[in-house]
């Protein structure tokens, strides 16, 4: 399953190299919030509060 | 797993950690980290151009997360950061354009590798260098007050003298108003040095933001984070229209460096701005010695000195990850420390007779309770002596709680004021009372109503004197002990009501005699007691992450005349200090530090009690 997954990607970067380099940009660029919102919501329950810092 | 793109076989975990490390060295410096993730992967079996392709990619999702949090540390200026995007764009398209025409003369290798490895150098070292500059200023103390950072140079100064309209003001960074095109030039000259090298130029960028346009060092590196997501994606974008992307390598190096910029960027705000340079001079210092131990290799054909470059940046890389990761567990732990997470509101009693001073008192009180979102009770105490109207106490306090939009509880209680808001006290965090000060001769010998409270209160207590307004903060404090609560009551109440905060020392005179006070100025005893000054860098450093305006002061002498003279000479219309006095029979006879300076003071007085949390 798996290794048809890279399969199906290698073909896709061979087959159409545009849409390939959309899918690469587009899931990383999502991987990418919602690991960021994710992380926030793990330092919310570990109660690391982190307040803005005004800079004088 | 394998890859199929890149013909590779590598290990998931081993990838993650590459991207926890990475992350980290982001969140914390604000770069892509292309120059450690490319030797890196390359060294496990990666092509070059793979290597650099998946590096991009996993740069990109790096950077998102890593903004993510810096932005919600304040550390992005967006308007500098969208400026710079133009500039960068426009100048890696003219290095670009270089290194084509270079290529054509058949010259770009080696002019590329030696500009790469003076910049690293040079840069590096020139941070080395301000880094110990300042450390010695501080040593010799040229730096007279305690500081933490030193914004600006001589670069910056003239980059802002500038005068090409249009300028622009940038708050964020603390820049007044600079020409929109000094900024503009800033990103070409990087962008063109990134284009050129055909990196992603974050190493370039955070020392020009610090010392070209005087950015301070947080700010550079959110706002260069912010940058490098653009460059990254369009860089991802185009090796991967090449193949040249391993998709799930990225993806999976994203997961790792999502967690490790958490703690990077969370380091930023445990670790001083002059520190996180010296760290990054040293880390790209050793960049440039791997990368002449690679020119090496190429010119006298050895290849074994290239991996060991490549295992040196991975060695550096890992160093730096565990210095960083333990900076930002330890800052952590000392925060809680002192500001420990609250479970329950806090409770506020502002004990009340309807004279002028008492509402002053609860004016106070419930600007501070606004701030803390407190439980707010309002005590009456009737005094069988004194007939008390409550219907007009509570008239005349509860108009002002309702313009400051505080709701409070009503309790009323007869007997001795004294005794009954000793007694009523015991359950709240904090008691606010009012005080007409010491009239009589009695009082000034023996102390009034509000002295006896403080003296024997269990509960932290204000007592509010001749203004309800509050424009500056005097907390005493006793380095190195810096945990105290009396510190956290300091901060969270200058954060309050928006005032500057001084922390006072008093490096007590020696009581017995022939041993006088020897007459030491604020730096002195700085120089004489390092642990103390080392403790005064962490208050100010704890005012700056919660954003108070702070300073430090040390003074020599009698505790309760050098915060009275201090008091007057700043003009503080406030005395924060902690209850560490003698009580009981002891109490009784020799008075405690508090009760003096409530007795004493013409301002309002704080005294934190010591169980206070």
């Amino acid at each position: 399953m798996g290794a048809d997954f890279f399969e199906i990607l290698a073909e896709i970067s061979r087959e159409n190299p545009v849409l390939y380099g959309a899918i690469v940009v587009g899931v990383i660029l999502v991987e990418g919030i919602v690991l960021a919102l994710l992380m926030e919501l793990v330092f919310k329950v570990l109660g690391i509060e982190v307040k803005e810092v005004p800079h004088h | 797993m394998y890859l199929p793109l890149a013909g590779v076989e590598i290990s998931g975990w081993l990838l993650l950690a590459i991207g926890f490390c990475v992350g980290v060295l982001a969140g914390f410096f604000g770069i892509g980290g292309g120059f450690i993730v490319t030797p890196a992967l390359n060294i496990f079996g990666f092509p070059m151009a793979y290597a650099i392709g998946t590096d991009l990619s996993q740069i990109m999702g790096n950077s998102i997360v890593a903004t993510f949090k810096h932005r919600k540390l304040g550390n992005v200026d967006l308007r500098l950061g969208i400026l710079m995007v133009i500039g960068t764009a426009l100048g890696v398209e003219a290095g670009k354009e270089v290194v084509i025409y270079l290529e054509e003369i058949g010259a770009v290798g080696s002019v590329v590798r030696i500009i790469y490895i003076f910049l690293l150098g040079g840069t590096g070292a020139y941070m080395l260098f301000d880094y110990w500059k300042f450390k010695r200023e501080e040593e010799t103390g040229r730096e007279k007050k305690v500081v933490t950072e030193r914004v600006g140079s001589r670069l910056s100064e003239m980059v802002h003298r500038i005068n090409l309209p249009p300028r622009v003001s940038l708050p964020t960074s603390r820049i007044a108003s600079i020409s929109i095109w000094a900024i503009l030039l800033v990103g070409f000259v990087t962008g063109f040095l990134a284009g050129f090298l055909g990196v992603g130029g974050g190493f370039i960028r955070m020392p020009a933001m610090i010392y070209a346009l005087g950015v301070p060092t947080t700010i550079a590196i959110g706002t260069d984070l912010f940058e490098i997501i653009f460059s990254s994606a369009i860089g991802a974008f185009l090796y991967a229209t090449e193949g040249r992307v391993e998709i799930v390598a990225a993806a999976v190096m994203v997961c790792g460096s999502a967690i490790g910029a958490q703690i990077g960027a969370l380091g930023t705000r445990y670790v001083r701005g002059m520190k996180i340079r010296f760290y990054f001079a040293l880390t790209i210092l050793l960049a440039a010695v791997s990368v002449v131990m690679k020119q090496l290799a190429v010119s006298f054909s050895i290849p074994a000195l290239s991996t060991y470059a490549g295992y040196l940046i991975l060695g550096v890389a890992g160093l730096m990850t565990l210095n960083i990761t333990l900076s930002t567990v330890k800052g952590v732990v000392e925060e809680r420390a002192v500001f420990p997470a609250v479970k329950r509101k806090m409770r506020i009693l502002l004990a009340s007779g309807g004279s002028e001073h008492a509402l002053r008192a609860v004016r106070l009180g419930a600007r501070i309770a606004r701030g803390y979102n407190a439980e707010v009770t309002l005590l009456v105490v009737r005094d069988p002596k004194e007939e008390i109207p409550v219907a007009r106490v509570q008239r005349s306090a509860g108009k002002v709680l309702k313009e400051l939009g505080v709701q409070a509880e009503l309790t009323v209680r007869e007997g001795n004021p004294a005794r009954e808001i000793l007694k009523a006290a015991r359950d709240y965090d904090l008691l606010v009372i009012g005080s007409h000060g010491t009239k009589s001769v009695a009082e000034r010998l023996l102390g009034d109503n509000a002295t006896r409270i403080v003296e024997n209160m269990s509960t932290s207590t204000l007592v509010v004197k001749r203004k309800a307004e509050v424009t500056r903060i005097l907390a005493c404090v006793n380095l190195p002990k810096y945990r105290e609560p009396v510190v956290r009551r300091a901060i969270e109440l200058a954060r309050i009501l928006k005032v500057p905060l001084e922390f006072l020392y008093v490096l007590p005179e020696p009581l017995m005699y022939p041993i006088r006070r020897l007459h030491l100025s604020s730096r002195e005893i700085m120089e004489l007691y390092p642990e103390k000054r080392e403790a005064a860098e962490r208050l100010l450093e704890m005012a700056r992450r919660e954003g108070v305006e702070a300073s430090v002061k040390f003074r020599e002498g009698i505790p309760e005349e050098e915060i009275l003279l201090e008091k007057r000479e700043i003009g503080a219309d406030l005395v924060i200090l902690g209850d560490s006095g003698w009580r009981g029979v002891m109490g009784e006879l020799i008075g405690s530090l508090s009760g003096h300076i409530v007795k004493h003071s013409r301002v309002s007085v704080l005294v934190v009690h010591r169980k206070a949390s």
